[in-house]
């Protein structure tokens, strides 16, 4: 992972996950391994009790049937055979020792007083474990009446139990080294498949940020978060790469529009230059640059309203107004420009509506959906402007009766320094539409258009009453 | 009058010197902030235009330290930058006005004049005299040679406008701002068919016409006899 070259190493995902892995791992299986263990050695115990609880039943039945004698005969034979590991007592139901077998490997262990209370208090038999150190391991010891005068004493030695326990406990330990790596591996090997897809979005940003912008991940179906962080990944960049095409055309545009305007007033002022020119000749150039400039300012001061206006709708003043007014002051601005055009100006208004929102946007709006219909009008045409609330949507209507546009440039017409045919050849810098879009947008609601060729064209703006609240 | 302009770039400074001092100003040019702070604490001016992006200390800076130091002069900012944070934030350091570049010169004079008179206080007449067109702001009564002129509300602020910078070239911009309450210009010529309207009312019939057109810049109402 060359890109996790300049981190240290124990910062990486891929080196943490895998080691959280492992010793969570090992440190369940030494919890489970234990329980295991401490059962073992319950169960071994259990094994020794039943064996001391056998040998009492057998020498009680000894007794029973051939007396002490009898008694001391089996335990002597028991003892030869049996070794070191055990060793055997008969006391007096007092704590007199009458014979004691091996006793010497258990440093002549003192007899219970407890054990041989508990007898008397009617127990059958008392088993405990004593510790004895001349023994050097644990020993398991039984008492239990075998007459009404003569208790049987047995102690068996654990130093077996204790070895097979320790093989385990070795066994476990060896366990848990391998495991602990084995762990760490499938961990590692786990956070390697996960993180491989992030690295592949990692290395696809990296290849884009150095110009390849047309890349994108591979969505191979690893995992479903990986795919999806990978697809939206992949979405972001497409949205990006079409809003880079966008803005690249728009330059064009731009540029185209801005160029014209220069041409005009280098072309001019060239020509003055020239030759002998008389002060009228300066006159008319300086007034003609000066004209082709403000052109230039609007063309720019248009398209910084347009992005203002897109981005930040919080640079907005709220503030109640009567759109009916602002339309009615609309329509006496443009009424000379209508008569001369001989364009038929009607309104349908009702007497006053009040809405929330900016005086100066809205006039822009208003404006320019106006100054668009009156344009495009023919002679004796007419331009009707109405606004209707229903309930909390206000509508507002700018319908004429000119050119109407072509289905097929319908789409186009809020994009920014987009042009009909037909209105290329009008004054104008194409943007109007674009910011009138904007407005409608920043106030929350849409703009619709429906137009017929040769019939007109009808402008629908719809939006809330309240404009900090937004349609849709 | 006495004027101080600070502004760094050399041939937008001349040209505004140059029109400054034809309109009958005097005016000092100062380059850079530190300068232009030093002349604006130790000269009696009457009006300073300041730009914001100044080399050693910029423009918002030095019309902080005048206010400090008790220069109460009125000040217009001149400022490439345009968002409304921008304005919002100049006029709150203390200064009057707030002037885009590019601008037109004809506004620039205008709100100089507009700065001056206010900061002197001068009372608006009621009733303004230019040559013989005389108009009545109470009574909303226009005459020219003592004959009534027939005039519409629009026609009337328009002409109100026109007639109290008598004399000054106005600006379409200006004309939409003030007349209209409208902050931007429309792209058809509202405001010429306006003035055609009302150049038909006042001159018509007249040897000396009061409105001129000044190509590109705008308009003027003098009279010329």
């Amino acid at each position: 992972m060359s890109s996790n070259q300049s981190h240290k190493h124990r910062d990486t995902l891929s080196f943490r996950l895998p080691l959280w892995y492992a010793l969570i791992f090992t440190l369940t299986s030494l919890l489970a391994l234990s329980i295991f263990y401490y059962c073992i050695s319950q169960i071994t115990m259990g094994n020794t009790d039943d064996e001391l609880l056998e040998e009492l039943n057998e020498i009680y039945v000894l007794m029973q049937e051939g007396g002490v004698d009898q008694v001391t005969v089996e335990i002597v034979l028991e003892a030869e055979s049996e070794g070191n590991g055990i060793f055997y007592r008969l006391l007096t139901n007092d704590g007199v020792v009458l014979k004691a077998i091996n006793m010497e490997n258990y440093g002549n262990v003192a007899v219970s007083e407890a054990a041989l209370e508990g007898l008397r208090g009617n127990e059958k038999y008392v088993i405990e474990t004593l510790k004895i150190p001349e023994h050097g391991y644990d020993v398991r010891v039984i008492y239990g009446a075998i007459s009404p005068t003569i208790v049987f004493n047995m102690g068996l030695s654990l130093k077996d139990n204790y070895k097979y326990l320790g093989i385990f406990r070795n066994l476990i330990i060896l366990l848990l080294i391998p495991l602990f790596f084995i762990a760490a591996f499938i961990g590692w090997f786990l956070a390697r498949h996960a993180l491989k897809g992030v690295e592949d979005v990692t290395q696809t940003a990296i290849k884009i940020s150095n110009g390849a912008i047309d890349k994108r991940v591979d969505v191979k179906s690893r995992f479903y978060e990986i795919d999806r962080l990978a697809n939206t990944f992949n979405g972001m960049l497409d949205r990006i790469q079409s809003l880079i095409n966008g803005m690249q055309e728009m330059n064009d545009n731009v540029a185209h529009d801005l160029r014209s305007p220069l041409t005009r007033i280098r072309g001019l002022a060239e020509i003055t230059l020239i030759g002998k020119k008389s002060i009228e000749d300066y006159s008319e150039m300086a007034a003609s640059t000066i004209e082709e400039c403000d052109k230039l300012i609007a063309i720019i001061n248009t398209m910084l309203d347009i992005t203002e206006t897109e981005s930040g709708v919080s640079l907005f003043q709220s503030e109640p107004l009567d759109i009916v007014e602002l339309i009615v002051s609309a329509c006496e601005l443009f009424d000379p420009i209508a008569k001369e055009k001989e364009v038929r100006l009607t309104t349908v208004l009702p007497d006053r509506l009040i809405i929330q929102g900016d005086k100066s946007k809205l006039q822009r709006l208003v404006t320019n959906l106006l100054e668009n219909a009156i344009k495009y009008n023919r002679q004796g045409g007419t331009v009707t402007i109405s606004v209707k609330q229903e309930n909390q949507l206000v509508n507002l209507q700018v319908e004429d009766t000119g050119l109407g546009i072509p289905e097929e440039e319908l789409p186009h017409i809020f994009e920014r320094f987009y042009r009909c045919d037909r209105s290329r050849s009008q004054a104008g810098i194409g943007l109007g539409l674009s910011l009138a879009k904007a407005i409608v947008k920043a106030f929350g609601g849409e703009i619709r258009v429906q137009s017929t060729l040769n019939q007109g064209s009808l402008f629908t703006v719809s939006f809330l009453i309240d404009s900090k609240r937004t349609l849709k | 009058m006495r004027l101080l302009l600070v502004e760094d770039d050399v041939k937008i400074a001349l040209f505004i010197t140059k029109g400054l001092r034809e309109a009958g100003f005097a005016v000092d040019h100062m380059e850079n902030g530190e300068d232009g702070l030093h002349m604006a604490l130790n000269e009696p001016y009457d009006v300073a235009i300041i730009d914001i992006m100044l080399p050693r200390i910029d423009g918002l800076t030095v019309i902080e330290k005048m206010r400090n130091s008790g220069i109460n002069i009125p000040v217009l900012i001149l400022s490439a930058k345009r968002t409304v944070d921008d304005r919002v934030k100049g006029l709150k350091t203390g200064g009057d006005d707030y002037l885009t570049k590019p601008f037109a010169f004809s506004e620039l004079l205008a709100r100089i004049h507009a700065l001056i008179r206010r900061s002197a206080a001068v009372s608006v007449p009621t009733r303004i005299e230019v040559g013989d067109l005389v108009m009545d702001i109470h009574t909303r009564k226009v005459e020219r040679s003592g004959q009534q002129i027939d005039i519409q509300p629009l026609e009337f602020s328009l002409l109100e406008y026109l007639m109290r910078n008598a004399g000054q070239v106005v600006s379409k911009t200006m004309i939409m701002e003030h007349v209209w309450d409208y902050n931007f210009n429309p792209q058809t010529n509202v405001v010429e068919a306006r003035i055609c309207h009302l150049r038909d009312k006042v001159d018509r019939g007249f040897e000396n016409k009061l409105i001129h057109t000044i190509r590109g810049v705008g308009y003027v109402l003098k009279s010329v006899a």
